[in-house]
C-alpha cells in the first residue's frame, strides 16, 4: 500500500529559529541582536592581551551567576591562574565551582608525549560530556583552541578534529565559546582560516596601540542567520569585566534647552540674558590665565548652593591643586566637596585612552547622576591619542550629557584670540551652545582681562565687550553696554574701578 | 628481542568501539606477545565514554593515550600505537 509520503511544503525548509544567549558583556547584546547563537559556536579571535579569556570567561561567570551551569576548558593557562585573575574583577571562581554553576578544566598537553599514530581528541569530548551531564551544562568555552591545533603535526588532520569537535558540539546542543589566538598574520590567517567559516558567529577583538595609547574594538565579522551592528565598537576592561562603550546613538536624542541657570556671576547672568541654560553645551574659550577655570568653578559653587550636582573633571590639576587655585580668586570649592554636591575626577589624559576615559565618566554619569558636568580642558584630550580621539570623547561626552538633559560647561584652552578660530579646537561646533571667549588685552601697559559672548543659542545676549577682573572676591564683570536697547542691568557696588573704561 | 625486564603496567585509554581505539588495543596485544614477556605486561582499558572521572584523573585529552608504569618510569604515548618503533623505544626495549 504505497502512499505517497508527502511534506509539508515548508517542511524543508523550516530551520530551526535561531535562539539567542545573553552575552554577559554590556552593550554586546545589541550588537548581536540579542546574543550568541543558541547550541552553536562562537568563535573570539584576537592577538595577545585583547581579552579573549577574559570574555568569555564573563559570558560563563554572568550565566553561572543567574543559576546556569558552564564549563571552561582551557589549553593555555591553569584552573588556578584562570582563578586568580577572575578574583581580581571580584568574580570568585571556586565559590562558583562549588555551587556546582562552573566546571573549569585544565586540558594539558604532555609535551613528553611520544606520539605513535594517529588519535583524536575524544578524551576531551568524553570529559565535557560527562561533566556537562554531571553539572546539567549547556554552556560551554574552549579557550585557546589554537594551542591543541599545534600539536596535531599535519594541518589537515588538525583541521579534520576541530571539524569533529564543531560537529559534536553542535550535534550535544552546546552553546560554545572557541577563542583563538590569532592576529591578521598572513601566515596564521592561512592555517585557521577554516576556523571562521566553521564558526557560526565570529567576534573579532583588536587590541591596537595608537600614538601610544591602547585601544581596545570589537568587530563582528560574521553572524549567520542573524543581522549584527557591522561597526567597529570600542570596548573597555574596566572593574567589572568587559564592557563595550555606548557609542554615539543612532538616533539624536537630545533633549531641547531647558531653564536660564545663574552662572554665579550676576553681570554675566545678565549679559547671557539669564545665564546658562540647562541642557545646553556652554563653551569657556582663553588663552592659558585668562581665567576659565574660575569662571567654570564660580558656576559650580552656585550650582551646588542650588542643591544641584556637579561632575567636574579636570584634565590639568590635582584636586588639591585646583581647590587652592580658585580658592585664590575667592571661590570656595570645599563646602560643595563636603555637602557631597561636588565630585572631583582628576585625571591624566595620557593615562588611559579616549574609550575608557569616556567609559568611567559614563559609569560616574549613572552613579553619581549629575545635573551639570565640567570639563578643564577639552584641549587636553588631544592628549588621550590623536585629534581624532579627542573629538570623539568630547562628542560622545556631550551627546551623553545632553540625551539625559545635563549641562556641560567645557573650557578649552585655545593659542590664538583669532575669534574666526574653532574655539572648540575639535571641530564639535555644531553641538556647542554658547561660546564665552576670555582674552588678554594690554590697555597703558596693564594687562586687563577681558569677556566676549561669541553665540548663546536661545538667549538674547551681549555682544559687547566686558572686562573681566579676577579679584580675591570672584570675578567682577562690567556690564558692558546690554544689546537691543534693553535696560542697562544695574551695576554691582563691586565692580572694578577700570570699568569705566569700556568702549 | 631480550633483554626487556619488566614488569609493565598499561593503561590505555580508548574512546568507545572506534577504529583507532580498536588498532590500539590489538597493537598494544601484539607488542606485549612479541617484544615483551606477556607475563610481565598488566593491561587495564578504560573507555573514556563510559568511565569519563578516570580521564580526568590522568588527564587524558586525547584517545588512544597508553599510559605506561615500567622500569623506566611514567610515560604517555599517544595514537593508535601503529608505529611500533616508538612504542618500543619508549618501553626502553629498543
Amino acid at each position: 500500500m504505497e502512499t505517497t509520503r508527502a511534506l509539508p511544503a515548508d517542511a524543508v525548509f523550516r530551520a530551526k529559529p535561531l535562539v539567542k544567549l545573553g552575552t554577559g558583556v554590556d552593550g554586546l547584546d545589541e550588537v548581536l541582536d540579542g546574543g550568541f547563537p543558541k547550541g552553536r559556536t562562537t568563535m573570539i579571535r584576537g592577538g595577545p592581551g585583547a581579552g579573549k579569556t577574559l570574555f568569555a570567561l564573563q559570558y560563563l561567570v554572568l550565566s553561572a551567576l543567574k543559576g546556569t551551569a558552564g564549563i571552561f576548558v582551557t589549553f593555555e593557562e591553569s584552573a588556578d591562574a584562570i582563578r586568580m585573575n577572575a578574583a581580581t574583577l571580584g568574580w570568585d571562581l571556586p565559590a562558583l565551582e562549588r555551587m556546582g554553576l562552573l566546571f573549569i578544566h585544565h586540558a594539558k598537553l604532555d609535551s613528553a608525549a611520544v606520539v605513535s599514530g594517529p588519535f583524536s581528541l575524544k578524551g576531551l569530548m568524553a570529559i565535557v560530556d560527562g561533566k556537562a551531564k554531571a553539572l546539567g551544562a549547556h554552556q560551554l568555552v574552549i579557550d585557546a583552541i589554537d594551542i591543541v591545533m599545534r600539536r596535531f603535526g599535519e594541518e589537515a588532520r588538525a583541521r579534520d578534529e576541530i571539524n569533529t569537535l564543531h560537529e559534536w558540539l553542535d550535534e550535544n546542543e552546546f552553546t560554545t565559546l572557541l577563542s583563538v589566538k590569532l592576529n591578521d598574520d598572513p601566515d596564521l590567517t592561512s592555517r585557521f582560516g577554516f576556523l571562521d567559516y566553521m564558526a557560526d558567529c565570529v567576534i573579532r577583538l583588536d587590541h591596537r596601540v595608537m600614538e601610544q595609547i591602547s585601544t581596545r574594538r570589537l568587530r563582528v565579522q560574521k553572524y549567520r542567520g542573524s543581522s549584527f551592528g557591522t561597526n567597529e565598537y570600542p570596548y573597555v576592561i574596566g572593574d567589572n569585566g568587559i564592557s563595550l562603550v555606548p557609542i554615539a546613538s543612532a538616533q539624536l536624542e537630545h533633549r531641547g534647552l531647558g531653564a536660564r541657570q545663574s552662572t554665579g556671576n550676576r553681570e554675566l547672568d545678565a549679559a547671557l540674558g539669564g545665564g546658562y541654560r540647562r541642557n545646553a553645551c556652554v563653551l569657556i574659550a582663553g588663552a592659558s590665565g585668562t581665567g576659565k577655570t574660575t569662571l567654570a568653578a564660580t558656576f559650580v559653587v552656585a550650582a551646588c548652593a542650588r542643591g544641584e550636582r556637579v561632575l567636574y573633571i579636570s584634565y590639568e590639576e590635582s584636586p588639591d591643586a585646583l581647590r587652592t587655585a580658585v580658592l585664590n580668586a575667592g571661590v570656595d570649592l570645599q563646602p560643595a566637596l563636603e555637602a557631597g554636591n561636588l565630585k572631583l575626577v582628576c585625571r591624566l589624559p595620557e593615562s588611559m585612552g579616549s574609550d575608557e576615559h569616556l567609559f568611567h565618566n559614563l559609569t560616574v554619569l549613572t552613579s553619581f547622576n549629575p545635573d551639570h558636568v565640567v570639563v578643564d580642558a577639552i584641549s587636553a584630550c588631544h592628549r588621550m591619542g590623536s585629534g581624532k580621539a579627542a573629538f570623539d570623547y568630547c562628542m560622545r561626552l556631550v551627546n551623553a550629557c545632553k540625551e539625559r538633559g545635563i549641562t556641560c560647561l567645557f573650557t578649552n584652552q585655545v593659542r590664538s584670540a583669532n575669534p574666526s578660530e574653532d574655539l572648540s579646537g575639535l571641530g564639535f561646533s555644531s553641538l556647542v551652545d554658547a561660546v564665552i571667549q576670555l582674552q588678554f588685552e594690554l590697555v597703558d601697559d596693564d594687562l586687563q582681562r577681558s569677556l566676549l559672548i561669541m553665540k548663546a543659542r536661545g538667549c538674547r545676549h551681549s555682544h559687547r565687550l566686558h572686562h573681566l577682573q579676577i579679584t580675591d572676591d570672584g570675578i567682577l564683570l562690567s556690564p558692558g553696554r546690554s544689546p537691543a536697547g534693553a535696560a542697562p542691568t544695574e551695576t554691582s557696588e563691586r565692580r572694578p574701578k577700570t570699568q569705566g573704561g569700556a568702549r | 628481542m631480550s633483554g626487556t625486564i619488566g614488569p609493565y603496567k598499561f593503561t590505555l585509554f580508548v574512546a568507545g568501539k572506534s577504529p583507532n581505539s580498536q588498532l590500539a588495543q590489538d597493537n598494544l596485544n601484539h607488542i606485549c606477545s612479541e617484544y615483551l614477556r606477556v607475563w610481565n605486561c598488566k593491561v587495564t582499558i578504560v573507555d573514556v565514554q563510559k568511565d569519563f572521572q578516570k580521564a580526568l584523573d590522568y588527564d587524558i585529552l586525547v584517545t588512544p593515550t597508553l599510559i605506561v608504569e615500567g622500569p623506566r618510569g611514567r610515560s604517555t604515548i599517544i595514537g593508535n600505537l601503529s608505529q611500533i618503533d616508538s612504542v618500543l623505544v619508549t618501553l626502553g626495549c629498543d
